[in-house]
């Protein structure tokens, strides 16, 4: 059909006859050449497809006829074309999506944190270096300094729990979950940041205070350590138990437990002596615990759904 | 493909979503119902923000719990009250959620750019969106779930502030975009999808009530739909014993478009119905209750 059609074109066209007939003849050379190879192709299709067998295991019977049937298997190259093409399709249909690396992750989570947290936490460390670098004053009483170490640990457990209250009370929280990078994640990533620099502030204190009042270093941690502990539990109490406290109310109420946590020292110093030191201990393991169980409760909520959106 | 099966929502006693099945594949769905049908969090659920409570949901076969951020990466998502950060510009806002939704920088500059053009926040991306108008905001948020190109969007409210004109321009949107990804729009504004959607949903009170394509949904409510023209007087009437769909004023007297399944009157004409007929046709109790 196709070559009537283009017979017929090289006879009525004749000032292009001659090229027709040059392209004819090279249309035909190519036709030869593709006969030819698939000619090729089944000859070796049929050898590979049964050169393992000796003529003594061929089957006989209806055996035999798949056999002969088998050596006439070719692979369908039009089939195959188009089989290509479709997974070529849906390849350039796909959308490459970009996965970031642990780097990346950490890199996103730092340039967002809100201005007012870094504000923040620059006080408090510029609290902690007035206090012992720039006024080393080897006079203090060691429960000045226990006093100070408590209120700037009571208030470090406020701004990183009203900074990670940001997400709930803006009413961004349900669509941050929604995004790759979720909000489970973005607090644990937070929470780990932020309470290794404050661990490491307050660390850095009590080897300032244990220096100069001549008390181990550990117990002067753990006096650190214990309004920390609870300030936190306090704060994350408001998310996991008190919904409707997560705005303005409920930070004022944080700065408020905050300060009668930071206030415990100045009111008994009794529980300063030595002997009270295994219960300060008990009080920290039981916060820590208390703490863990919470975020616990609280990434369960979270995951849930049921305290990230507003109705 | 995105497939629903008997997926519950219970709240203690109180199912706010209740056995719902369905296979969503690419094209716009409208899921239509009224104020606590159960809509917003099904399509919670859909995105893996809320837990189901019975049934499951799979994309592509796969659970989507088990997808976790592989799903999500592929998810665009405006929730029907979405909060901002106030100091936040527009840009930083984009660029923001762009990382959130693992962007690369320079792919979530160009990405913003383009997204402000489409919803026409150009001018003003460098302002902090405090001092935007509620419209606007809604436009940021559709530029935001659009930013990963997502092969799932879902949009719950996203009409809601938009204007006349910017309404239309988020129809044209959201049409241009569907051909490649399942869209799934939820609202109670009929108008917002009937021009759009291949497929509406109907939810009544967390169970689906009905779905189909335009002319589907249409002929279940035909012979249903009726326009009668009365005197002034007696109209209050018939509103208080009908459904009226819509009411107005001509020179003979009030003209009246009824839903009913018997004629209401002797001279009532069956008309063809409308989607908002339809709605109402479904939804006769909670007009009623209005």
């Amino acid at each position: 059909m196709d070559r009537e059609t283009a017979d017929g074109k090289a006879v009525g066209q004749e000032a292009v006859g001659s090229d027709m007939v040059g392209r004819e003849t090279a249309n035909k050379e190519a036709e030869n050449v593709e006969m030819n190879r698939t000619a090729d192709r089944k000859m070796m299709n049929k050898g590979d497809c049964r050169k393992h067998y000796s003529k003594k295991d061929r089957p006989e019977g209806a055996g035999r006829e798949l056999w002969e049937q088998a050596g006439s298997l070719l692979p369908d190259d039009a089939g195959r074309k188009r089989a290509m093409d479709v997974i070529r399709a849906e390849i350039a249909g796909k959308n490459i999506r970009h996965v970031p690396s642990g780097r990346e992750l950490i890199v996103i989570e730092l340039q967002y944190i809100s201005p007012f947290f870094w504000l923040m936490q620059g006080i408090l460390v510029m609290g902690l270096l007035l206090l012992f670098i720039l006024n080393p004053n080897q006079e203090r009483k060691f429960m000045d300094d226990i006093r100070w170490i408590s209120i700037e640990a009571a208030w470090m457990g406020v701004i990183t729990c009203s900074d990670l209250s940001r997400h709930i009370s803006r009413g961004m929280a349900e669509l941050e979950q929604s995004c790759y990078f979720n909000l489970p994640q973005m607090w644990t990533m937070r929470m780990i940041f932020t309470g290794i620099v404050d661990i490491l502030l307050l660390a850095f204190c009590s080897g300032r205070i244990a220096e100069t009042a001549a008390v181990p270093f550990v117990q002067v941690c753990i006096y650190g350590l214990v309004p920390f502990v609870l300030s936190n539990i306090c704060c994350l109490q408001l998310f996991t138990f008190m919904r409707g406290g997560r705005g303005r109310y409920g930070q004022l109420a944080m700065a408020f437990l905050a300060g009668m946590i930071a206030m415990v020292p100045s009111v008994t110093p009794s529980w300063y002596e030595i002997e009270f030191l295994g219960l300060w201990s008990g009080v920290l393991l039981t916060g820590v615990l208390l703490l863990l169980w919470q975020i616990w409760i609280l990434y369960g909520k979270m995951n849930r759904g049921e305290i990230l959106c507003w109705n | 493909m995105l497939e629903l099966t008997e997926v519950t929502k219970k709240y203690g006693h109180k199912t706010a979503v209740n056995g719902i099945s369905c296979s969503l594949n690419k094209g716009v769905y409208g899921l239509l119902g009224a104020n606590g049908s159960g809509k917003t969090t099904l399509l919670r659920m859909i995105c893996g923000i809320m837990k189901v409570s019975a049934g499951e949901i799979r994309y592509g076969g796969n659970h989507i719990k088990e997808l976790g951020a592989g799903y999500r990466q592929v998810l665009g998502y405006l929730p029907q009250n979405f909060g901002y950060y106030p100091e936040f510009t527009a840009r930083r806002f984009l660029l923001y959620l762009a990382a959130l939704k693992a962007l690369p920088r320079n792919e979530a500059e160009a990405k913003a750019d383009e997204l402000f053009e489409l919803v026409g926040l150009t001018q003003d991306q460098n302002r902090k969106i405090k001092t935007f108008s509620g419209g606007m905001v809604r436009r940021l948020g559709i530029a935001q779930a659009l930013l990963n190109d997502p092969e799932i969007l879902i949009l719950d409210e996203p009409t809601v502030g938009l204007d006349p004109k910017e309404r239309i321009r988020f129809r044209n949107i959201i049409s241009s975009l569907s051909k490649k990804r399942i869209i799934i729009l939820s609202t109670h504004i009929v108008s917002d999808v009937e021009y759009i959607a291949d497929e509406i949903l109907l939810m009544k009170g967390g169970r689906l009530l009905a779905s189909g394509d335009i002319a589907k949904m249409l002929s279940m409510a035909r012979g249903k739909v009726w326009e009668c023209c009365v005197k002034p007087e007696e109209a209050e009437n018939y509103q208080a014993l009908y459904h009226v769909s819509n009411l107005r004023n001509t020179e003979d007297g009030v003209r009246l478009r009824i839903v009913s399944d018997t004629r209401p009157m002797e001279n009532a004409q069956p008309v063809d119905p409308d989607l908002e007929d339809v709605y109402l046709y479904y939804f006769r109790e909670e007009a009623a209750n209005v």
